[in-house]
């Protein structure tokens, strides 16, 4: 959980620490188009885990998107 | 189906045209703010893209392409059996274009012209079906012109598209010869996700209506009608990193080669940052893949043989051995493993 959060932090270039779990992501104003392409390739390459737009829409908060990965990779 | 493959057929030349008019992604300030124009063009890696003036079709610019190919090669023009227009930007709605564009090139009348309508992977299929004809005994030279002025298809208010489309137009002529050898094509669809970038008006299924021609605003702000390509950039983009490493890696397998025996990878050009992201997948390095999407942006079916011209063009014959791979609208995906050999390839042309 650290690690993607560290990663997601990287990803919308804000400092260590400023992301909890409990955040809506969507809120950040960092969140804009190309970030989503950003965060679909983090998500490929650490985790070989492709989300479908159907499934990401239902996705709140950040420890959402972390548990989905989860039960999602092999 | 998906894989196929031919013997002793190739590419002998290769051109291609742009409009002369720049559009620069930066004077998109009333859609973005400088910094996200900034984020954008460092993403996707497209700076510029060229636009025809209303009056300007694909067909013309394809006609540039031709002349100029047939010309440079000295190509008697009675002698071009087959015409294909591939594009999703023909002239009219009926008929199809290329019958028009074998009166305007003074091809003969015995000359079969037909159009195929492909978006991003276009030129692939439009190559295997040249390919194709082409491996009759009966069929010598085969014109496959690739155009599109996406430029007319797009909202410049819609966030999703705006910085990315242009314009252009290629002529590529396809032939028979042993020392082309061995091609090799992947071909493959997946309508279940047609909806992820489509024109959803303006056809038959929805007819164009003072309805559709109005424009309309999202929740993220674009706005567009429904007559304008709508794209989903999260689905075309998981799409691509789903499909497409696993077809280069399927097309490499059928050819028994690996990236070290393929000198250029030719990605169609929609996004540098996904197909950097492809080519590291594929485990080809970044110095074997051409980019021209800074400078022309994506021009649906046209990229790969732009690429070429622009980015490979040294005034001498293309010798290489190529992988192509384009993916887009439909869902349609596909790749090709071909060998340049003595390839002619014209100086890139602006139509004024």
């Amino acid at each position: 959980m650290e690690r993607f959060i560290s990663k997601f932090e990287e990803l919308l270039e804000l400092d260590d620490g400023t992301i909890k779990k409990t955040d809506v992501f969507r809120e950040f104003s960092e969140w804009d188009s190309l970030a989503v392409l950003g965060f679909s390739v983090m998500v490929n390459e650490e985790y070989n885990v492709i989300i479908p737009k159907v499934e990401f829409d239902k996705l709140i908060t950040i420890g959402d998107v972390y548990n989905y990965i989860q039960s999602k990779k092999v | 189906m998906g894989l196929i493959s031919f013997d002793n057929i190739g590419i002998s030349g290769m051109s291609a045209t742009v409009p002369q008019r720049i559009i620069s992604n930066n004077s998109f300030t009333e859609v973005f703010n400088e910094k996200e124009i900034k984020n954008a063009i460092a993403t996707t890696g497209i700076k510029e893209r060229r636009f025809v003036d209303s009056d300007v079709c694909s067909s013309d610019l394809c006609c540039d392409s031709a002349n100029n190919l047939l010309d440079e090669l000295n190509i008697d023009r009675d002698s071009v059996d087959i015409l294909i227009f591939l594009s999703q930007t023909p002239d009219y709605a009926q008929p199809a274009t290329a019958p028009s564009i074998q009166k305007r090139l003074g091809l003969s009348k015995k000359t079969a012209s037909f159009d195929i309508n492909m978006a991003c992977s276009g030129y692939i299929y439009g190559l295997s079906t040249a390919f194709a004809y082409c491996s009759s005994p009966d069929v010598k030279k085969v014109l496959l012109l690739v155009g599109e002025t996406m430029s007319k298809a797009i909202s410049l208010k819609d966030r999703a598209t705006c910085l990315l489309f242009g314009d252009a137009g290629s002529a590529t002529l396809i032939e028979k010869n042993e020392k082309y050898g061995k091609s090799y094509f992947s071909l493959n669809s997946d309508g279940s996700g047609n909806s992820v970038l489509k024109i959803p008006a303006g056809g038959y299924r929805v007819p164009g209506s003072p309805d559709t021609t109005q424009e309309k605003e999202y929740s993220d702000g674009s706005i567009r009608t429904d007559e304008q390509l709508y794209m989903d950039g999260m689905e075309v983009f998981n799409f691509t990193m789903r499909v497409v490493p696993k077809d280069i890696k399927e097309v490499l397998e059928f050819a028994k080669r690996t990236e070290k025996d393929i000198d250029y990878l030719v990605f169609h050009q929609a996004n540098k940052y996904m197909t950097d992201y492809l080519a590291k997948k594929s485990r080809f390095p970044i110095n074997k893949v051409p980019y021209s999407l800074q400078k022309y942006g994506n021009t649906s079916a046209v990229t790969i043989p732009l690429t070429i011209v622009s980015e490979l063009f040294t005034g001498a014959p293309l010798n290489a051995k190529m992988l192509f791979s384009g993916f887009g609208a439909g869902l349609s995906w596909g790749s090709a493993i071909l060998d340049l050999s003595d390839c002619h390839i014209s100086k890139l042309n602006e139509l004024a």
